[in-house]
This record gives structure tokens, sequence and C-alpha cells, in this order.
């Protein structure tokens, strides 16, 4: 790399140039993708998968990966920034590409069935390899599925495809996942577990063995309703026949909990696998439906999905007994029954009897008793803990498939901190501790006032990869704070309508930096004091400066400079002033906003300032009071003048007439 | 003049003639001869407006220095009324007396004149060098200028 080179510098991690004029089909579905040009030392064949602006990359599974790739994987290289031929920035996760095409090209309907042996041989069982490697370095994949799986020839076996550069599961259609991430919100998924992963293989190798994708054409919720009223295999494989090892095998990987599914290491072993007996019984049904909205529930696990689908119409039947009663004699499980009556009721402590008498957090924690494997149900949202961040990033974005977004929901149930009464009232599952910790701090996040606080700020701190959303940086994909200032130094040199930070680049820096800026940011939100907004950008931005150890922003700083004249008004001293606009000037052009900064927030020269204009109003104070007097003294002068001249005169004559005596006297 | 001071100003103006009245008794040439030669510091005395005659001291003393000599050659040559006359007659003796009782007089009147100029100018500059410096501390330090009613009592 050569520093300085505009062509090295548009290279992700200095050797990947995307090579925007050959795009590359079927290599990441869901997602646009380029091949790469490498120009390291291992001339590797490469691709870049464009992340899109509103749904981050895996921040956390990127990090992993820097420990070095994992066999059997399409494992992240690099990831960072590149321009295209029309100067909009991307970011991009740049992996190998995949070693053939896909075992299933996307939109294939049915295709001729997959024999056992090749399923068990060149999918399952390097898949397995490939997963447990994942799951040694605690990484799930969620985006296992026959388009995502490639091989080189047939007879060779599968590599997992690239799941980095978008949220966990959100290009996976409902029956890849189990029903409980199905349900969620988009990109309300979560990483999950590596049991998720075993489930969507299980469906995979199903999809392959049956040579169609089971239940084709249902919408998702009509998926997860039937694999939550029959179970996923019952409703997957329906009437179908299976090959009797697929069957027994698949089966176990398509257990309701998580836990009864077989690990990835136990799958390698496919006659181990083979022995393995789920000891699951089937859900218990009612003899008589629910009805909620319109939804049949006939298990616990279809009641919690109504409620959580239609809230408005279960908190009536949750508050009148109806689903009391039908738990109690329908479905014959008064165990279930004192348990919901004891987490909706009894359970109720003091500090949550606020919310408790929400009838959002009344159907949430109904969901979490009735469904103990479903997610945080809060009105329309649907999501996992450690999907917030992607979750509320995807719903600030049109949803491609125009659904609305819940942002109203999301935004009461972390204001309510629904996460940690939802944690407590499934303690067994969760760590109600950590959620309650998690929960606060996101409140708190969310109810900080000015800028650095907000929806915004928690969008960034809840996703490290998230790019800054403000209009002006629209195409400049600022994803690190490093990225911020020569972005906005672009923005200065263009002159393109820059004003100065708005909300989405004051809480970018404040989630991105280290909190240090609290009382700038509370001032960029007050316009009661927009004098100051200058000097506060410059300290946010200078402080940005020295962190990222960024390069000099000359026009950047020009552009602060001619703002923060007015600054220098806190100098009482014209000549101060004088000297400061000049050196403000000199070193705009140096483009060191550290610099500028140390110019105009002097405590020292400000105090010396002071205490000389202090002295200097004293002194003016005494000049008007002498020249006060001197007009005053004008009549006793007059005064002073006739006594002084009678005076004199009569001394004159007194002396005169002694000499004269003297002189007669002596004559 | 007060009620209380007009019985003593005609207690003094009776003490006065009858100290003239003694002195023409007993002294009859020496008053005469005085009464010659300080003619302008008595006129100055009457014609005085000012309170405790302060401008017409200094008349009579310097009237007192310029008949002194006479009085004194009066005194020493017999102290004659005749004596008296020819001194009084004598131009010079009289010229002499009465012009410095005259040089008196103007110098009581013109000499505080003189003397508040001095006093308005050594004023004035200190006034100008006053202003300068403030104007200089306004122009450093921004601060406003005295209202226009101090700068014309300053002017003044």
């Amino acid at each position: 790399m050569h520093p300085g080179d505009p062509a090295s510098e548009n290279r992700i991690a200095g050797i990947y140039e995307v090579d925007f004029g050959h795009p590359l089909e079927g290599v990441a579905p869901g997602q646009r993708a380029f091949a790469v040009i490498d120009h390291g030392e291992s001339r590797g064949h490469h691709m870049a998968a464009e992340v899109a602006p509103h749904l981050p990359a895996r921040s956390g599974e990127l990090l992993k990966f820097q420990a070095g790739a994992i066999p059997g994987v399409l494992c992240p290289l690099a990831h960072g920034r590149a321009a295209d031929r029309n100067g909009r920035t991307g970011f991009y996760v740049v992996m190998p590409v995949p070693p053939g095409p896909a075992l299933l090209a996307p939109g294939v309907g049915a295709f001729p069935p997959w024999p056992e042996a090749d399923i068990l041989h060149q999918v399952l069982r390097p898949a397995a390899l490939a997963l447990d490697g994942l799951r040694a370095r605690g990484i799930t994949h969620r985006a296992i599925r026959p388009e995502n799986l490639f091989r080189a020839a047939a007879g060779e076996p599968v590599v997992l495809g690239g799941a980095w550069a978008a949220p966990p599961a959100l290009f996976q259609g409902a029956i890849f996942e189990p029903p409980y991430a199905a349900m969620c919100t988009r990109a309300g998924c979560g990483n999950g577990s590596p049991a998720d992963d075993v489930y969507a293989l299980g469906v995979t190798m199903l999809v392959l063995a049956l040579g169609h994708a089971p239940m084709a054409g249902l919408p998702g919720a009509a998926v997860i309703q039937a694999k939550l009223e029959r179970g996923s295999f019952a409703a997957l494989v329906g009437d179908e026949r299976l090959p009797p090892v697929i069957q027994d095998i698949v089966r176990g990987m398509l257990a309701e909990d998580p836990e009864h599914r077989p690990t990835p290491a136990l799958l390698a072993d496919i006659e181990v696998a083979r022995g393995r007996r789920v000891a699951a019984r089937p859900p218990r049904r009612a003899q008589k439906a629910l009805e909620i909205a319109g939804h049949a529930a006939w298990t616990a696990r279809t009641l919690a999905f109504a409620l959580a689908r239609e809230p408005a119409a279960g908190v009536p039947a949750l508050r009148n007994g109806m689903v009391d009663r039908w738990i109690r004699r329908n479905l014959g499980d008064s165990a279930l029954a004192a348990r919901l009556d004891e987490t909706l009721h009894l359970r109720a402590s003091p500090a949550d009897a606020a919310t408790q008498r929400d009838d959002a957090t009344l159907v949430m924690r109904a969901v979490a008793v009735l469904d103990p494997f479903a997610p945080l149900c809060w009105n329309a949202v649907a999501v996992w803990p450690d999907a917030i961040g992607t979750a509320l990033a995807a719903m600030e974005e049109p949803d491609p498939a125009g659904a609305a977004a819940p942002l109203g929901d999301m935004v009461e149930m972390i204001g309510d901190e629904a996460v940690a009464v939802w944690a407590a009232a499934r303690a067994d599952r969760a760590d109600p501790t950590s959620a309650r910790l998690d929960a606060n701090q996101y409140r708190a996040l969310l109810r900080q006032k000015g800028w650095g606080g907000g929806l915004p700020r928690l969008r960034y701190t809840l996703n490290q990869l998230l790019p800054c959303r403000s209009p002006l940086l629209r195409d400049a994909a600022v994803v690190r704070l490093a990225d911020l200032l020569p972005a906005l130094e672009g923005l200065a040199i263009a002159g393109r309508g820059f004003d100065g930070l708005d909300p989405e680049i004051a809480a970018f820096i404040a989630a991105r930096g280290d909190h240090g800026g609290e009382a700038d940011l509370l001032l960029l939100g007050d316009p009661r004091r927009a004098d100051q907004h200058a000097i506060a950008t410059l300290r946010l931005l200078a402080g940005v400066q020295s962190r990222t150890q960024a390069p000099a922003a000359p026009a950047l700083a020009g552009w602060l400079g001619t703002r923060l004249a007015p600054a220098f008004a806190v100098f009482e001293s014209r000549d101060r002033r004088r000297q400061r606009e000049a050196a403000l000037a000199e070193l705009a052009a140096s483009g060191r906003l550290g610099a500028l900064l140390a110019l105009i927030d002097d405590p020292e020269g400000i105090a010396t300032d002071r205490r000389e204009h202090g002295a200097a109003s004293a002194r003016v104070a005494a000049i008007d009071h002498r020249l006060d007097r001197l007009q005053a003294a004008a009549s006793s002068r007059a005064a002073l003048a006739g006594r002084l001249g009678q005076e004199a005169v009569a001394a004159a004559a007194a002396m005169g007439l002694v000499y004269a005596v003297m002189a007669a006297l002596l004559a | 003049m007060s009620a209380a001071a007009a019985p003593r100003a005609g207690g003094r103006i009776w003490l006065l003639g009858l100290a003239c009245g003694i002195g023409a008794a007993l002294a009859p040439a020496t008053l005469a001869l005085a009464g010659i030669l300080l003619a302008p510091a008595m006129l100055a005395w009457l014609a005085d407006p000012r309170p405790g005659k302060t401008g017409a001291r200094p008349v009579i003393l310097a009237g007192a220095a310029g008949a002194a000599t006479p009085l004194l050659s009066l005194w020493s040559q017999g102290h004659h009324l005749a004596m008296a006359m020819a001194l009084a007659a004598d131009t010079r003796t009289l010229a002499l007396a009465w012009s410095v009782q005259g040089g008196a007089w103007l110098a009581v009147e013109a000499l505080p004149h003189l003397i508040r100029l001095l006093l308005d100018g050594a004023a004035g500059t200190e006034a100008m060098a006053l202003r300068r410096s403030r104007a200089t501390l306004e122009a450093a330090w921004g601060i406003p200028r005295r209202d226009a009613s101090a700068e014309a009592g300053d002017a003044g």
C-alpha cells in the first residue's frame, strides 16, 4: 500500500480492492456482491458482500473471526469502506468466493430429491464440522439454507456461505427458522444458539431429501402456526416420505426445545446422530380451540403466538379469566394455569407494579409463560434482547415488504424496561440480573437529554457497525469514528449544504466516542444557546480528531473558523481579539482542530483577560472620578484665585511697609 | 448685612470717629499728613464691597508703606502742621504714596484673575491627559464613552 495514493486508500484493509465493474450473482443471497482484486501476497479469489446502510454487519462475529479462518465456512477476511465509481461509499465484508454454485438457486421450485448418502456425506457431515468449528469460537451462522450452501462440484462437500454482512437470519425464510426466531420482527432474531443452526441445517436436509421446499407459498405466520401446532418436523414433512436415516436425524434436529437438538459435534458422526432418540413429548392439545381475534389456539404455544399477534384482543381474554379457564378445562394443564396466574398477578414486585397494569406487559408475561421458547413480545414487536439494536436499526428504514415498522412499540418497550420484566418472567431461561442491567442502560440512553441521547444514541450504541444516518453522510458509509472527520472534511470541501453537526452525527460521536462530550451534546440540543453551538461543535470534532488521529481537516477548520469568530467576544481586550482572529485564520489553514480549540477555549487566557479588564475598568472609574472632581472644583478654583491674589498683594505690601519703615529708621 | 452686624458696624464707626478726634486733638499734623497720603486707601476702603474689606486691606498696607518715610520725617522734624502740609504738598512724596496704593489696588483686582487662569489651565491640561488615557482604554477594552453631559462638563 502506498499511503496517500487514492487507489490504495480505497482498498479494504489496504489490500482488497472492490471491483465494482464485476458484480457476482448468487454468491451472497439477499445482498449485492462484487469481485475483489487482492493486492496482498496471497492473491486469493475473493468477493465483497455489500452491507445495507440500515442493516449492520455482525460486528461481534467479525471480531471473532480475527482469530483465523474456520474450515468449511466462507469466513470474513476483512471489512471496511470502499467508494464506487460514482463516489458513493459503501461498507463491505470481504470473503472468499464460494468454491462453486449454491445447492439451489433462489426461486427454484422442485428438483430431483438428493440421494440419502449425498445428503449425509456431502451436506450433513461437512456442515456439522463447520458448525462445530463455529461453536468452538462462540459464533452462530444463522443463514443456513440451500441457497447459501456451496460446493465445488457434484460429490464435493458443501461449504457454508457468508452470513456476516447482515443481521442474523435476516434472509432466512420462515421454514428454516424455529418458530421462536421466525416470529421475530425484522432483524430481531439475534445471534441465537448453535441449536438454531442445527435446526436450519435439518430443514435444508429435508428440502434436499424432498426435492422441494415444504409449505411453499404459505405466509410466514401460517408456517409458524403449523409448526407450533403440530411440531416442526410433523408440520414440515407432512405426509411425505423421507429416507429412514434422514428422517431419524432430521426429527432430532427439528426438536422444539433447542436443548433437545443434537450438537454439531454429534451430527458429524452420522451413526451416533442416527442412534440418538429425542424423548420430547408432543405438545398437549386442547379439546376445543380458543379463538383470539380469529386465530385458533389448540396448544399453549399457539395461544402464546395468537396473543403475540393480537395483543389487543388477548388482553380481555387474559383479564376476564377466559385464558385461565381454557387452560384448566380444555388444555387440562392446571400447572401451567397456576404458573400463568402466579406470573401475571402474584409475582409482581412493588418496583414493577406500575407496569403490571399495562396491557403490553400483561401480554408479554403471558406469552413468556405459555411459550418458554418465545421471544420478547411487546405489542407488535417480537424480538430477542440481543437483537434490539439491529431491530431498531431496521425499523427506522422502510421495510421492503411494506410492513409498518412498530417503532413506537419498540421505544415504549425500551422505556418500560420490558427486557427486565420479560427475563424475570422466564428466569429459568434468562439471566434476570444482566437483563435488568441492560434494560437500565438502554432506558438511560433513550431518555438522555440533548443530542447525546435518545433513539439515535441507543441505535449507534447497540450497533457498532451501523453507519451514521445523517442525511449529510448518506453516501459516505461512516461506520467508525475515524471515518467521520474525513467525511465531514469532504463535505466542507464540496460545500454540499454542510451546516454543522446534526443530531445523528452528534449521537454517532457520543456512541462511538469515550463519553467525554456530554456537556457539549447537551449544548447542541439547546436552541436557546445557539451562540455556543460552534464552540461545542469544535470541542467534539477536536476530540474526534485527537482520538482517531485523523488527518488535518483544513476545510472543516475553515468552516468552523468563520463561525467561531464571535466566540472571541469572550475576550474583552480588543487587541487580544484581533490577535486571536489573525491566529484563527492561520490555525484553520493547518487543519488541526485541537490547536483551534486551544486558541478559543483558553481558560488561562480568559482569566488574564478578565483580570486586566478589571484593572482597566478600575482605572477608567478613577479617571471619571478625577474628571468629575476637576469639573466640580471650577468654582472653588475662582475663590482660591481671589484669596491667593489678595493675600499675595497684602504680603507684598506688608513687606514693603517693613522695608520702608526700616529704611526710614536707618536713614 | 444682618441685623446683629449693623450695631457692630455702627460701633466701629463711632470708635473710628473717636480715634480720629483724639488724633486730631493730640497729633493734628500726623493725622493731616496721613489723611492726605492715605486718601486712595480710604477711598478703596469705602468702595470695597467684599466682606471684611479684603480688597482694601492690601491697599492700606501699601499706602502705609508709601507714607512711612514722610511720617517719620514729620516726627523727626518737629511734628508741626506746617511741616505736614509741606510734606503733603511735595509732589514726589504724594505721587509715590498714591501710586503705590494705586498699584496695590490694581494688583488686588487683576492678580486673582491671573491666578485663576493659571489654575484653570492646569486643571484643563490634567483633564485632557485623563481623557486621552480614557480614550485609549475605551479603544482597548470596548469601554463605553463618558456621557455627553459629562463630556461637556469636562470641556467647560
